[in-house]
């Protein structure tokens, strides 16, 4: 069964609104503003290399799988 | 204890056009309010693309969220669940995306940890949570592999959450993303 299908219309009234003023009072994103809790975010600190940062997203994908199978 | 309750949640004030932000009032326990600000941005590193930062607190005097400060809430449960509706509004136009949350402040982790666990049922409709530790790898040597600066070698790995995990085994750093369709 689809989970968004049982999601109540109460909370998906929600979602909608959130939705609806971002549309309607055309805000510019936050994104280009470099924040310092991103730049010291621990787990950007750790992954040092491509190799690192491929194989942590392939376990990351794995276990979002797994949850998805259940 | 924080509850999540997404029918009972703070009306939002300002939202941007792609959703990485959004403005409510809380009110506090004196009856007042402030203006807080939740924001979810890239983590400034290009080799994770798909994974961002959800932050959140009172504006400072720079416009920018500070959220070292303590804001003393009337209704906490009302405040976490406006920011985790809205997490979750996120998250459904940027499906690919998975939420980190650092819980490398042993405060922070504690209120991630607990919050997960006190909300599984509740946020297991919604959300796959993940908990991230640091490994180190043991050498032939007995020592651990080390880095250049002959610090210990953390690799963070993900698993999924789990809430049998006493508080005072707390993960170093908090991820969720929303669930996937089931078919």
């Amino acid at each position: 069964m689809c989970y968004i299908c049982v999601m109540k219309r109460s909370i998906q009234n929600k979602i909608e609104q959130i939705q609806s003023l971002a549309k309607s009072q055309h805000l510019s994103s936050a994104g280009s503003s470099v924040r310092s809790t991103s730049v010291n975010d621990s787990l950007a600190e750790a992954i040092r290399n491509e190799k690192d940062a491929t194989l942590f997203m392939a376990e990351l994908d794995a276990v979002i799988k797994i949850a998805a199978s259940k | 204890m924080i509850t999540i309750n997404f029918d009972d949640t703070f009306e939002p004030v300002e939202v941007a056009g792609d959703i990485s932000y959004m403005t409510f009032n809380t009110i506090l326990k004196d009856g007042g309010q402030t203006l807080l600000k939740i924001e979810i941005t890239p983590l400034v590193d290009p080799l994770l693309p798909n994974v961002y930062n959800l932050c959140f607190g009172p504006i400072g005097d720079d416009g920018e969220i500070n959220d070292a400060v303590s804001v003393p809430h009337l209704d906490i449960n009302k405040t976490f669940s406006t920011i985790i509706l809205f997490a979750l509004t996120f998250l459904k136009i940027n499906r690919r995306i998975t939420i980190g949350l650092d819980g490398s402040n042993e405060t922070r982790a504690y209120l991630y940890h607990r919050m997960f666990v006190t909300n599984r049922a509740y946020l297991s409709d919604y959300f796959v949570a993940i908990g991230v530790d640091w490994y180190v790898k043991l050498l032939r040597t007995l020592d651990i592999e080390r880095t250049a600066e002959n610090k210990p070698f953390f690799k963070p790995k993900p698993e999924l959450f789990d809430y049998d995990r006493p508080a005072r085994d707390m993960y170093r750093y908090y991820m969720f993303h929303l669930l996937p369709e089931q078919e």
